[in-house]
């Protein structure tokens, strides 16, 4: 079981990485504004108060964890 | 736990592997540099009834106001200076129970002043963005000071960015215990806490409408982990009715992996979706999943209902009040480290318009503001805790 989830793992990014390059100028779509790969900046207080009321922290281009007397 | 550290580590350098021969060819366009100044200003308000400072039961009443404002500068030579700025004033009614005794019935007020000053480089046509910070951040109990690097390397024509950052943060707490322990000594090993991290990060262009991300983050924590004004009560110590202060180990390893993914689905709506899986060793396990979904109505106005789900299992030194032992060598009856499932609902919304919304001048400098941004969150928990969120964000441009 664990060695297939390494397996599952590792051969969907081999897949993705044959993924087509897109040119810079065929980046319309992606480069909006709410397609960016990160939180809205608006979710700035809501996360603040997550890493207070929750265990769970991180992994979302944000804050980790330390700075403040939170979980 | 092992497992999951392997994970972290091999798809990192799987992917570091793939690409490492790959070569971009980036277009180099100068850009037109203006200073971006984002106002952010938060209103939160919560109530539930297992507040940890009376031991697991007792109100959780509080509200905060977080004015944030995040200023980034170019300069010559792809560099850029950011600055963070913020300061949260808050009212807590259970911090207010530290002192069990107090009479008055007025609130707890403080403020917590925060910032983040930051410096990035590019370097190779933008190939690499280097770059470094430095962070602080005081309220009446806590003072943290912070630094740490980044390095995001951009690859295959910019489709594929790498990245990996660190951060330390050094931090003290003023002792303050619940009022009626006060005078017997010390009663935890440290007033410090320090945590270091390792974030590692890989985004990818999937097709000209998709792309994805994938974080993770190895956190390290080490000191004093609990709060020293959290009450515990034992079922076997003076029945149920003299408290200690909460107990918890003095190492903590978290590792939180997520991954994000964005689809451009039609011409007026945008699918995001997140999902986070997290472990640390205090046992708890957590699952976050959320979707955005904003709605292009025309060129300048978008609305962006969101949910968020989000489960945990509860720590291993975690019971209700008056439920713990006097033998357990860890304890804590903070709800925020218990078994529960919570609901985020709510809604985004942005007035945009690259021209200026307003246009103004400042000393000889044009300036507009760019986008007026609005948001309403609510938050439940699974244990009766509810929150009231708005957000209010205003985008300038010189």
């Amino acid at each position: 079981m664990k060695k297939s989830r390494y397996i599952i793992l590792v051969l969907s990014f081999l897949a993705l990485s044959s993924c087509v390059g897109v040119k810079p100028y065929q980046k319309a779509y992606l480069n909006d504004k709410k397609m960016e790969l990160r939180a809205s900046s608006l979710e700035g207080p809501e996360t603040t108060f997550h890493v207070y009321r929750e265990g769970a922290s991180g992994a979302s281009s944000g804050k980790t964890g330390g700075g403040c007397g939170c979980n | 736990m092992r497992h999951l550290f392997m994970i972290h580590i091999l798809w990192f350098f799987a992917f570091a592997n793939v690409y490492a021969q790959e070569k971009s060819s980036s277009y180099d366009v100068e850009e037109f540099k203006e200073i971006k100044t984002d106002i952010i200003i938060g209103y939160y308000q919560q109530d539930g009834g297992h507040s940890a400072v009376t031991g697991g039961k007792g109100t959780e009443e509080l509200s905060a106001t977080m004015p944030t404002v995040i200023v980034n500068v170019p300069l010559k030579n792809g560099q850029e200076i950011s600055l963070n700025i913020g300061a949260d004033a808050y009212t807590s009614a259970s911090s207010d129970n530290i002192n069990i005794n107090t009479v008055s019935g007025a609130s707890r007020k403080d403020t917590r002043v925060h910032g983040v000053l930051s410096y990035d480089k590019e370097l190779e046509e933008k190939e690499w963005i280097l770059g470094v910070n430095g962070s602080f951040s005081n309220e009446w109990d806590y003072f943290s000071s912070g630094f740490g690097f980044s390095a995001l390397k951009m690859l295959n024509q910019q489709n594929t960015q790498l990245g990996i950052s660190s951060n330390i943060y050094l931090d003290n707490w003023a002792l303050i215990y619940p009022f009626e322990l006060r005078g017997q000594g010390p009663l935890v090993h440290t007033d410090k806490r320090n945590s270091y991290s390792l974030s590692l990060s890989w985004a990818q262009v999937l097709n000209r409408r998709m792309q994805m991300a994938l974080f993770s983050d190895l956190v390290y924590q080490e000191g004093l982990l609990s709060t020293p004004y959290h009450r515990v009560y034992f079922s076997d110590l003076d029945n149920g009715n003299t408290p200690r202060v909460e107990q918890l180990p003095s190492h903590k390893f978290k590792l939180p992996i997520g991954v994000r993914f964005n689809y451009f689905t039609s011409d007026w709506l945008i699918t995001r979706l997140y999902y986070r899986y997290y472990y640390d060793d205090f046992g708890i396990k957590g699952h976050t999943a959320s979707v955005t979904l904003p709605l292009k109505v025309n060129e300048k106005n978008t609305f962006s209902p969101f949910y968020r789900f989000y489960s945990q299992s509860a720590t291993t030194y975690f019971a209700p009040k008056g439920e713990h032992s006097i033998l357990d060598k860890y304890y804590t009856s903070d709800y925020d480290l218990s078994g529960f499932t919570s609901h985020n609902i709510g809604l985004e919304y942005e007035l945009k318009n690259i021209e200026g919304l307003l246009n103004y001048k400042i000393i000889k400098r044009k300036g507009r503001l760019e986008s007026f941004k609005l948001r309403y969150t609510y938050y439940s928990r699974s244990d009766e805790l509810k929150a009231h969120l708005f957000a209010l964000g205003l985008s300038f441009r010189n």
